[in-house]
């Protein structure tokens, strides 16, 4: 890890809530995530409350909320299975995000293919906030539970998660020209289902 | 640049991703062409709109879940597997045996698989029960000598500890306190304390200091509520164990006669807790 310090699941540190990230040096994330290699349940545990909502945050918007929850677990029960395959090239965030685009991915085939109805209800918190826009992001929510996985999980990478598009095509391992295309079609569908829900830029 | 070759790097200029060079080439462009603009504008809008939205409240993360998960894959793997005892059955609430009592303790599983090495995170008292409702004595040498477990006066362990652990507070009535063991457990240091009941019959108490789950293998259990405590119930042989939540800390009860009997600690720790 090359800067000085991140947050071990937002690398990039963008996130446009900040929300409940423990903010670690890279000292102690390449040491707690050493320490999970060696099976330290207290590492795991920290790494686990350290990453949760980011992963959650991740996993929610690709499966609907009615599934997070049990994807999400499973996204932690392949990271620390597959702990020992992480070498480090990558920010370790980058690498959880990987998993957790796959699991949710897997997980949307799984649902086709036994023609599972997966609800992609949006997930916002509904506590109100005083601001006039919550009926636009409601709307932004629903036309991105419309979008198709990939192109949901690229756009939800870089404008939620405020990744690099190489840390973005490390992470969904695609060719970095594929994010630019894989955005540029996220940005023209999600405009289009948002204006046929009744937006109004 | 035409038109078509500026929508395709359109995102890669909104992200500021271009190179200096191919970014200005883009920028003379979108200053003589309202369609690449206007496009632009609307990349603008939806990450303005992007940066609106809220974080879904995530429910509570379940550390516990996970962990019994991750164990259930291990011991997958494992070498030895002793067979289960026989099920839980409706017997439960009339056992009358031998009591052992056992309240807050942790990672016993590796004492049975020693051969696993690490990723063990709940602690696992299957196998040390079974063991115990038998043969108690090879039992307790056995997890002693495989933690460094040493005999500690009662007074002294909070020290040693970092808390003091609930049996300090004293036992139910008719309880007393025959050994406290100081066990050093993978992830910590752990309370073991035995006692006797009113007919002499011993009883194990283990407490671990985080919050983290004890869990009894795969065996049927059963979710009850004892002085209002949510309290997991196993039956070991003829014995019970309960396992429940004493503040941030773990306490589970080995060998209990009856779910009175256990009922009986929850509610002496609870009182004794909060006094």
């Amino acid at each position: 890890m090359k800067s000085t310090s991140s947050r071990i699941n937002s690398p990039h540190g963008a996130s446009n809530t900040g929300a409940g990230a423990e903010q670690w040096t890279d000292q102690e994330a390449v040491d707690v995530v050493e320490a999970c290699k060696n099976g330290d349940p207290l590492a795991q545990r920290r790494l686990y409350d350290a990453s949760h909502q980011n992963v959650y945050r991740l996993v929610v918007r690709m499966v609907g909320v009615q599934e997070a929850a049990d994807v999400t677990q499973q996204v932690f029960l392949q990271t620390f299975r597959k702990i020992g395959q992480f070498s480090g090239k990558s920010q370790f965030g980058t690498w959880i995000y990987r998993v957790a685009v796959n699991e949710s991915l897997q997980h949307l085939r799984k649902a086709k293919r036994s023609q599972m109805q997966v609800l992609e209800q949006e997930p916002t918190d509904r506590s109100p906030d005083g601001h006039e826009n919550v009926e636009d992001k409601e709307l932004l929510e629903q036309a991105l539970a419309q979008l198709e996985p990939d192109l949901r999980s690229t756009f939800l990478l870089r404008e939620i998660d405020g990744l690099s598009y190489g840390a973005i095509a490390s992470a969904l391992e695609i060719p970095e020209g594929t994010v630019g295309s894989r955005l540029n079609r996220a940005r023209r569908e999600l405009k289009q289902y948002l204006v046929e829900l009744g937006w109004e830029p | 640049m035409n038109c078509s070759k500026i929508q395709e790097c359109l995102s890669a200029y909104h992200d500021r991703e271009l190179s200096p060079d191919a970014a200005e080439q883009v920028a003379a462009h979108l200053a003589g062409c309202s369609t690449c603009a206007e496009e632009l504008a609307s990349f603008q809008q939806i990450t303005e709109l992007s940066q609106k939205l809220t974080d879904p409240s995530a429910p509570s993360p379940k550390w516990s879940e996970l962990q019994t998960k991750l164990d259930l894959s291990a011991q997958a793997t494992a070498s030895v597997v002793r067979p289960l005892a026989p099920p839980f059955t409706g017997r439960l609430f009339a056992l009358a045996a031998t009591v052992l009592v056992a309240v807050g303790f942790w990672g016993v599983y590796q004492v049975w698989f020693p051969a696993e090495g690490h990723g063990h995170l709940a602690m696992n008292f299957s196998h040390y029960l079974e063991e115990f409702s038998e043969r108690p004595d090879i039992a307790q040498q056995t997890l002693l000598a495989k933690y460094n477990g040493r005999p500690i006066a009662l007074a002294e362990a909070a020290e040693a500890l970092g808390y003091e652990p609930v049996a300090a507070r004293g036992l139910p009535p008719g309880y007393t306190v025959k050994e406290v063991h100081l066990i050093k457990m993978p992830c910590c240091m752990c309370a073991q304390v035995i006692c006797t009941n009113k007919a002499g019959e011993s009883i194990a108490i283990f407490e671990h200091a985080l919050d983290q789950p004890v869990w009894f293998g795969d065996r049927p259990s059963e979710n009850c509520l004892c002085d209002e405590v949510p309290t997991n119930v196993r039956q070991i042989g003829n014995r019970l164990a309960a396992t429940w939540k004493e503040g941030e800390r773990h306490i589970t009860l080995i060998g209990a006669t009856d779910l009175n009997e256990v009922t009986e600690f929850v509610a002496h720790f609870k009182r004794t807790s909060s006094s």
